[in-house]
């Protein structure tokens, strides 16, 4: 090999030891695309969406926040809400404000909103049965550094996480619509 | 040859032993703020709020490790005398941070820098000297960006604590920041 092979050889190199293999790895655990859902902003809620859409892996597009807002807290196949606005507010004071879609994904762009972290987050909600009236939620800790809501919100309420990011405790009366059939998604 | 093996073997082993007993008791004792929860919890408070999210420190994986009432919980199996309602023992539940996990903290803050900690707490020191004053300040390179500037009720809180003062005063201020 002459000098410039090497120095390709090197980079090479050097490239492939870049990597984070604990993302790599927590990335290989999200498993393989449902083949029924195509990729885009219906694809694998309730996963930590900056995995791959944050400044690691670069997939577009890149999000400074998202994630997935269900009904209420359950141990399995939780309940999407669509029309949610999650309201967010950076450390200063600047806002911005996305709405969830049919399987409860929302996606914050870079383009859209350059955040400064840490953010403070609410969910306002249409109440179930009403044409009008709305319903906040407000996060009791702020959004330090993961602008994925399910790097910490993910599955059952537990002691290393406070479950699904949820609208309500319980069901309410009259309950939460049901899942849109006509909606393109996977379940969690 | 198997022989000599084997004395080598055994005198490895009598050495080890040896080393052992030559452990002063007492030589891993460091001197340090006063475990008292009273006087700790508010201080923790801060740390769990500022600190320790399921995000940043709250995360077994972390130095620095916090666990608290809406962060990360310490793992404890159903029924420990640590716990008093099992039910409300998750991250953000109602059951607030325990004696326990309040200790772990405390382990956690001291064991950064524990020599350090020790002519900090003795007045032999700036608090300047702790990278957990410095990383709070962002005089030092931390992910977590600016928690507050030298002076501020958060900074004081800290330093009060790690000086030894029992005035948490600070604490209670910075925890009513928005």
């Amino acid at each position: 090999m002459n000098q410039t092979s090497h120095v390709v050889a090197l980079l090479v190199a050097l490239a492939a030891g870049c990597g984070n293999r604990a993302v790599d790895a927590r990335i290989e655990a999200l498993g393989e695309e449902d083949p029924n859902v195509r990729r885009g902003e219906f694809h694998r809620p309730g996963q930590p969406c900056l995995l791959c859409h944050g400044e690691y892996e670069r997939n577009e597009p890149i999000m400074t926040v998202a994630g997935t807002v269900y009904a209420f807290p359950t141990s399995d196949d939780p309940l999407p809400v669509e029309g949610v606005t999650v309201k967010l507010t950076d450390a200063f004071g600047e806002t911005f404000e996305k709405n969830t879609n049919c399987v409860g994904n929302f996606f914050i762009t870079k383009e859209e909103w350059r955040a400064a972290f840490p953010l403070r987050a609410e969910l306002e909600y249409r109440v179930p049965g009403s044409l009008e009236s709305t319903r906040r939620v407000v996060m009791s800790t702020r959004i330090n550094r993961d602008g994925s809501c399910a790097g910490c919100h993910v599955g059952a309420r537990d002691q290393d996480s406070p479950g699904w990011v949820t609208c309500a405790e319980t069901n309410l009366d009259p309950p939460f619509p049901p899942r849109d059939a006509n909606c393109s998604g996977e379940k969690p | 040859m198997k022989t000599t093996n084997v004395i080598w073997f055994v005198m490895v082993m009598m050495g080890g032993a040896m080393g052992c007993d030559g452990m002063e008791a007492g030589a891993n004792e460091i001197v340090a703020p006063p475990l008292d929860p009273v006087v700790l919890r508010p201080f923790s408070a801060v740390m769990e709020r500022r600190c320790g999210t399921l995000d940043c420190h709250g995360h077994v994986s972390r130095p620095l490790r916090i666990f608290g009432q809406y962060g990360l919980r310490r793992p404890e199996p159903e029924g420990s005398p640590n716990v008093e309602n099992y039910a409300d023992y998750y991250s953000g539940g109602k059951e607030q941070t325990t004696l326990a996990e309040l200790e772990d903290n405390y382990r956690s803050i001291c064991a950064l820098e524990p020599e350090l900690l020790a002519d900090v707490f003795a007045k032999t020191a700036s608090p300047d000297v702790l990278t957990i004053v410095r990383k709070a300040r962002l005089r030092e390179k931390h992910k977590g960006g600016l928690l507050w500037n030298k002076g501020e009720p958060g900074d004081v809180c800290m330093t009060n604590w790690l000086t030894g003062s029992t005035d948490m005063a600070q604490c209670e201020v910075e925890l009513g920041h928005p």
